[in-house]
């Protein structure tokens, strides 16, 4: 960090000298930054999370001793792997836990069905999560201490290694890991998943044939071991995709039987459908198995007795024996949060903090709310692709949009501090100049450039441009065509969040002499709207925190990339820093060296933000509402980071005290299979 | 013609009045841009970070599988097809399940809701304008005139807002959100003890939707009432010594009631819109909500097929209105058999 830091001061004295060169000011520091971040916390390193290894001995849930009596069960030793996934108690916030009682999510999504190898989901909002497990995970990284953050953590895959020329990607399953119904866990269900789904075009799986390294093809080498040989040298990061929700196998012994490939019977619309929704329970590798579906009203799932990790003391996980996920919508999910209904909600919106802060902080509240890093950002994409509109004003609007001076007007025009406060009162907004959030791992102030508000500055570089009021009707006339300079603005109504800011954009812009004319289309319409680059300018909510996982919305990394600055017939009229900033996104993606790829990040986000490729607005933090009695959910969690949080916070060592357990409604059992 | 013969004409006539309302409701969802494929392409795109063209071939695939390539025409006939030969609404793209299941799981209990608010707020309205019109101006009248007042007044929607802080933040009651408890959702069969736990659950929806919906005959009664109290063959009626309440129930009632009989005609939609906006605040899972969700997820036959449920409902409202009227006044009925 520290030569980081010297790197940071050196390049703070070549942008000032710059600017001093350019006759503007471009430098100010950020603002100091408030924490919502609860307790403080350490970041640990990655084998303090888990490691596999063997116990002297295993425990498990006490209602399992009876199943295991009666040979419904084999005794817990022989149902771990040899060496499973072990938790480490120094890792877990309020260590290790006591079996039993129950949690309940609230969910707006709805099962499609089972066969998540054929690309259905199961509703999202963590029920997902519950059965999937992945080869390796992404979630809990964000408490990673950044000199190891050299990749996704193993899960499924307990390590890997590539050959010299990164051509080979070799991988070691857990050995003896049981699905839920005690069928092993093997190559056989990697091959499935690979050969017969991902590489299937008939089939919609979650990971591209083409997009995972190229093309790669699967060997497979033993039960355990299997290898991934790709066209062209690799780097570590296409392992980052085998996490959740493409790296996740399906059981092979039950789905091979509804596979065209296997089955002449059976044709792809039987294959989607091979696992209905309403047919529970199905296998899972993951920690609680689906035993009851009740449409539009509740999911019920129980302990899997097989889950293939333990805790540091050898108590098998999970320790919650019972999930529920209600099925209501996703308003409900914060309401019921609050009101002590449901265990889990992700609070995203800026516009119930105040209230669900009071709420909590009530002692009485049967939740807490644990508000994590800064990664909601909102700001405004400016349209650069001049070539690929015919229309005279829109292509000199274009054009302003591709002077430094313009952007720099109209960062120096918004009163961010303003713009917060209409969001939200209180501490939860921060400046926001684009670039990463600065709940980001690769957010480091000292590469910020700030362009903070001064209105008499942005009414200077407006009129450098040649931009004056001519026609004394209090709106700026554009050089050219001598029109107003109205900026068509689109966002999406339906936000609240989005629609406050967008009334303090249009006021604060209209202040020096700018037009704003703010223009709604619906959530559906918005996206084929966007990545067609079929706008002027977008007002939106973009969070980037990651620059390799959000690359495509934020980095000119292809032809369709960013949806602000398409590529048209004749190529990319790229801006001069554009074709760095991909070169950059490139090394990054080449490399795992932890600290290059730190480096890397701060030059990327000195180019964002001295050339304000987008113009930030606000960032707030998200919160996770959590029930209180539920332990081991860390301080600090972010609500997305590497994933949502239901996976960062590592649900299956969650636990709730025996005196504060909920009554299960299906006690004393586990799926049963036909 | 017999009231039989009537009745059949009158349905007969709705067919091609239903033939019209499925092509419009067909092609209003059509109007809209996009389909239920681009909202699943930005959700995929956002969930697993493939690109749009990565995701395009399965996008069209999609498509083709789930029919939306073909033009709109031949879509709306293979569905008027399915429907008519197999009783097949269509698929709920989002849910994966026939439209007649994701629909079916909801309507019970809709119905169940609507009805029961349909008849109470009818007869609570009835009773209250019985009551304010034979206390006119004095302090009960008042009283019945503010309540349907604020009930026509406050945006339902406001009032469950209300209603849900309470629940929620102030008395954190466990009975939000569903319409019974986890442990007896999973029940088939009704208890008392069941019955009773969705009481708790749902008397939100019955009291905003009864308040709101007794307001209107509130003040119809009321007004009815006072314009036949003041008629001469009431007159009469006090003249030749009846009692009060003979006067009133006898007489006056059944004449003021006329207008509120008709009007029920309309209010057979109101079983499906009346609830729609308390139960999405509430997150009660009837048709309602379920219309919202269709909407904005382009989930077409589902929305196609509540349009055509609320159509329905309409027609054999007004059909069921025409034929109460007739039965409670047997001038109506002459005219109606004599026209028919």
């Amino acid at each position: 960090m520290k030569d980081s830091r010297k790197l940071a001061s050196l390049l703070a004295v070549g942008v000032c000298a710059a600017a001093l060169y350019a006759g503007t000011s471009i430098a100010d520091p950020m603002p100091e930054e408030q924490s919502l971040a609860g307790l403080e916390y350490d970041l640990i390193g990655r084998d303090d999370l888990w490691t596999y290894e063997a116990l002297p001995e295993y425990h498990q849930a006490p209602f399992l001793d009876a199943l295991v009596e009666s040979g419904a069960l084999p005794p817990v030793e022989d149902r771990l792997p040899a060496e499973p996934l072990v938790m480490q108690a120094g890792a877990m916030s309020a260590g290790i836990g006591e079996y039993g009682g129950v949690f309940r999510h609230v969910i707006g999504g709805r099962p499609e069905g089972w066969n998540i190898l054929a690309g259905q989901h199961q509703g999202w909002g963590g029920i997902n999560m519950a059965t999937q497990e992945c080869l390796v995970r992404q979630g809990p990284r964000w408490q990673v201490r950044p000199e190891e953050q050299t990749g996704p953590l193993p899960n499924l895959a307990k390590s890997w290694e590539w050959n010299d020329e990164m051509t080979e990607l070799t991988m070691h399953l857990v050995e003896g890991a049981k699905w839920s119904d005690g069928d092993p866990f093997d190559t056989e269900d990697i091959a499935f998943w690979y050969d017969d789904n991902v590489q299937n075009a008939d089939i919609n799986s979650r990971i591209s044939k083409d997009a995972f390294g190229g093309g790669a093809s699967l060997e497979v080498i033993d039960d355990y071991t299997f290898k991934f040989v790709f066209p062209t040298a690799q780097s570590n990061t296409v392992v980052e995709g085998l996490a959740y929700i493409q790296g996740c196998p399906g059981p092979s012994h039950v789905l091979k039987d509804f596979h065209p490939d296997y089955n002449a019977d059976m044709n792809y619309d039987d294959y989607l459908n091979a696992m209905p929704a309403d047919a529970v329970p199905i296998p899972v590798m993951g920690a609680w198995v689906p035993v009851e579906h009740k449409p539009d009203e509740l999911v019920i799932m129980r302990r899997n007795p097989y889950y293939f990790k333990v805790d540091s003391d050898g108590n098998q996980l999970p320790y919650i024996n019972e999930m529920h996920f209600k099925l209501t919508t996703w308003d409900d999910r914060t309401t019921q949060a609050v009101a002590g209904t449901g265990d889990w909600s992700n609070m995203e919106n800026p516009g119930n903090f105040v209230e669900a802060l009071k709420q909590s902080q009530d002692e009485n509240s049967p939740v807490s709310a644990k508000f994590g890093p800064r990664t909601l950002s909102w700001r405004i994409e400016l349209n650069f692709a001049q070539n690929m509109t015919d229309d005279p004003y829109e292509q000199e609007l274009r054009g302003l949009f591709r002077e430094l001076p313009f952007r720099q007007a109209l960062s120096h025009a918004i009163d961010r501090d303003a713009v917060g406060q209409a969001l939200a009162r209180g501490p939860f907004a921060y400046p926001y100049i684009g670039g990463f959030a600065s709940g980001s791992p690769y957010y480091d102030p000292e590469y910020s450039v700030y362009t903070p508000f001064d209105q008499d500055k942005a009414k200077e570089l407006l009129a450098g441009l040649g931009l004056e009021d001519t026609d004394g009707n209090g709106v700026l006339n554009m050089p050219g065509t001598g029109e107003d300079l109205v900026i068509d603005m689109t966002y999406k109504p339906q936000r609240t969040d989005d629609r406050k800011q967008m009334d303090a954009v249009t006021s604060q812009l209209a202040e020096v002499g700018i037009r704003v004319l703010p223009k709604t289309v619906d959530e559906t319409s918005f996206d084929p709207m966007r990545n067609a680059g079929d706008f002027s300018a977008i007002l939106q909510r973009a969070n980037f925190v990651l620059p390799t996982r959000e690359a495509c919305g934020n980095l000119p990394v292809s032809d369709i990339c960013p949806p602000f600055h398409l590529s048209g017939p004749d190529g990319r009229d790229s801006l001069p820093f554009e074709e760095r900033l991909t070169a950059i996104t490139n090394e990054m993606s080449a490399t795992d060296d932890a600290e290059k790829q730190t480096e890397l990040a701060n030059e990327m986000e000195q180019l964002l933000t001295e050339n304000l490729y987008n113009i930030g607005l606000v960032q707030v933090p998200a919160a996770l509402l959590v029930n209180k009695r539920v332990q081991n959910a860390h301080p600090g969690t972010p609500v997305f980071m590497y994933e949502w949080a239901e996976d960062a916070v590592i649900r299956e060592r969650l636990w709730v005290p025996a005196d504060q357990q909920m009554e299960e409604i299906l006690p004393g059992t586990v799926a049963v299979y036909e | 013609m017999d009231l039989l013969g009537f009745l059949l004409k009158r349905l007969a006539a709705t067919i091609p009045l239903l033939i019209a309302i499925s092509i419009v409701s067909f092609l209003i969802i059509q109007a809209v841009p996009g389909d239920y494929v681009d909202r699943w392409m930005s959700a995929t795109q956002a969930q697993t970070g493939k690109s749009y063209d990565e995701l395009l071939p399965q996008a069209t695939a999609m498509r083709e599988r789930l029919g939306l390539d073909q033009p709109v025409a031949i879509q709306y006939l293979v569905w008027v097809k399915d429907i008519v030969t197999d009783f097949d609404f269509g698929m709920s793209f989002r849910h994966n399940r026939p439209v007649t299941e994701v629909i079916g799981v909801r309507l019970p209990r809709t119905l169940l809701l609507a009805i029961s608010t349909v008849i109470l707020s009818q007869v609570i309205g009835v009773l209250l304008g019985i009551y304010a019109a034979t206390n006119q101006y004095k302090l009960g009248d008042n009283f019945a005139t503010i309540i349907a007042f604020l009930g026509i007044v406050i945006p339902k929607f406001v009032i469950s807002l209300v209603i849900l802080y309470l629940l929620a933040f102030v008395w954190h009651s466990p009975y939000i959100g569903a319409v019974n408890s986890a442990q007896f959702i999973l029940q088939d069969h009704w208890s008392l003890a069941k019955f009773w736990d969705f009481l708790k659950h749902v008397w939100p929806v019955l009291l905003v939707s009864i308040w709101a919906g007794q307001a209107y005959t509130t003040r119809m009664m009321r007004g009815n009432l006072l314009d036949t109290l003041n008629m001469q063959y009431v007159e009469t009626a006090r003249a030749k010594g009846l009692s009060k309440r003979k006067v009133l129930f006898k007489h006056a009632v059944p004449n003021a009631l006329h207008p509120v009989v008709m009007n029920l005609g309309t209010r057979f939609d109101y079983m499906i819109k009346g609830e729609i906006e308390i139960a999405i605040v509430l997150g009660i899972p009837t048709v309602g909500p379920l219309i919202l969700s269709s909407v904005a997820d382009r989930d077409m036959y589902v929305v196609a097929a509540i349009f055509m449920m609320v159509a329905v409902l309409l027609v054999l409202g007004n059909l069921f209105a025409d034929l109460l009227l007739a039965l409670i006044d047997p001038r109506v009925r002459r005219a109606t058999l004599s026209r028919a």
